[in-house]
């Protein structure tokens, strides 16, 4: 890993912006928003360069770290309503049951449609559900980029892939695409 | 394992993220079910599925820039050059910006109205943070990044709060802040406040307005649409009030306010506060 203080912020930092902006975009649901968010993450990763956290994570988690926090704390401000820790533990409880298997469709042909399925993610979920298929990270990565429990992570990868699924079937079934047969 | 028990982890499995054990029960069971193993594949296609979608989304014209730009006092108060890189970098400065900071720059009152109709009134866009915030601790937020004069006027005794604050500005050429102010009585009415380092010259329509003389700053009005603006110099700076307010109603926002110095450190050359008398 590149050592902070070895590069300048910018040098290390904005080769890796449109990735940034990517993830912020689908969590934002809006570009005005999400261009916001990404001013906002890289404001203040500059503030915070060198410190422990960034030689901790390597920039690239240390960046996504920041924007999915700034992210859920805006939410969290508008919705006047944190998610309660009982509300996480009943998530895990729930990851003990089989996801319903994606239908087979061609991906490449559909990017407004995955989209929207996105889009209509609970906050929590979608992040958990971006940081997996964008960075590939695994469970236990995710979990120290979002500051919570890897069965945290796990219970609401379970939940987001429940309802992506879901939407995606509802779209093959309507246009007749894929394998729609749900499994038993 | 049967196919039952082996769905519950199908998911997982494509992951990679299986313990070793289990991970060798499912391979087993794989070996002889073609429909777990079609699974797999369809959820490791899912995955590359999204990755691909979000990596066809472009980034913004312009983006990066902007960045940078946000990032500019930051970074110059980080670089340390020692005395004769600062004298040196002085007198650079000195001579290019020199010129430029004398000439008003002109502005089009469409911009300032632009940027209230949808900063202020469409997205309350506060990627500044200061929402809700006390005018002085606010000031010393924006103070952090803005190394100039900075007006961020206490409104409350007329009515108003602060809403929210954003770097937007009408000019590419100008650093300004932006903060706009909420009625608490009618929350539609908000009134936005600019401070630009450098003076304008404010134009409606290409041609610049005429002088209102209506206070005790010599304050230049123009409009766009049903968004009236008013503005003055003072020092270094141009500040504007604008909203969906008669003139002479912003005029009398603004007299209301004095700009004073915020307390900080003698060397500081600091920021402005305005507060009402």
């Amino acid at each position: 890993m590149v050592r902070a203080d070895d590069k300048s912020f910018e040098a290390l930092a904005l080769p890796h912006l449109d990735l940034v902006y990517r993830v912020a975009r689908r969590l934002a649901r809006d570009e005005h928003e999400a261009e916001d968010l990404v001013q906002e993450t890289y404001y203040k990763a500059c503030r915070a360069f060198g410190g422990f956290q960034v030689r901790a994570f390597g920039i690239k988690p240390w960046l996504l770290r920041i924007l999915t926090n700034t992210f859920l704390n805006r939410q969290a401000r508008t919705r006047h309503a944190p998610r309660a820790t009982d509300a996480q533990v009943l998530d895990e409880t729930e990851a003990a049951d089989a996801d319903p298997a994606p239908p087979d469709l061609d991906y490449e042909r559909l990017d407004e449609e995955v989209k929207h399925a996105l889009d209509g993610l609970e906050p929590e979920f979608r992040s958990v559900l971006l940081l997996w298929a964008t960075m590939e990270f695994t469970y236990r990565e995710i979990a120290d980029v979002l500051g919570v429990p890897i069965g945290t992570v796990m219970s609401r990868l379970h939940r987001a892939r429940r309802q992506l699924t879901a939407a995606l079937h509802e779209f093959a079934r309507a246009n007749r695409l894929g394998q729609v047969k749900t499994q038993p | 394992m049967n196919r039952t028990e082996a769905r519950k982890h199908l998911a997982t499995y494509a992951d990679g993220e299986l313990e070793p054990e289990l991970r060798r029960q499912l391979a087993a069971h794989l070996e002889t079910d073609a429909e777990s193993r079609a699974e797999v594949e369809r959820w490791r296609a899912l995955r590359r599925g999204i990755h691909g979608v979000l990596a066809r989304e472009p980034a913004p014209a312009g983006l990066e820039a902007r960045v940078r730009q946000r990032l500019a006092p930051r970074r110059r108060r980080i670089y340390t050059l020692g005395v004769p890189g600062l004298a040196a970098a002085a007198i650079a400065l000195a001579l290019v910006f020199w010129p430029r900071a004398a000439a008003a720059t002109a502005v089009e009152a469409a911009g300032f109205a632009r940027i209230h109709r949808s900063c202020a009134l469409e997205r309350r866009h506060d990627s500044l943070a200061v929402r809700d915030a006390q005018p002085v601790a606010a000031l010393a937020r924006l103070k952090q990044e803005f190394a100039f004069s900075v007006c961020l006027p206490d409104l409350s005794g007329a009515g108003y709060r602060l809403d929210g604050a954003c770097g937007c500005g009408p000019s590419s050429d100008m650093r300004a802040v932006h903060a706009f102010y909420r009625s608490a009585a009618a929350p539609n009415n908000v009134v936005s406040v600019f401070s630009l380092r450098g003076k304008i010259k404010l134009c409606t329509c290409g041609a610049p307005c005429a002088d209102c003389n209506c206070g005790q700053r010599h304050y230049h009005g123009g409009a766009d649409g049903d968004v009236n603006v008013v503005t003055w110099d003072e020092g270094t700076c141009s500040y504007v009030f604008c909203g969906r307010l008669r003139q002479d109603a912003l005029v009398r926002l603004a007299d209301g306010v004095r700009l004073a110095r915020l307390p900080r450190p003698a060397d500081d050359p600091g920021a402005v506060l305005a507060q009402r008398p």
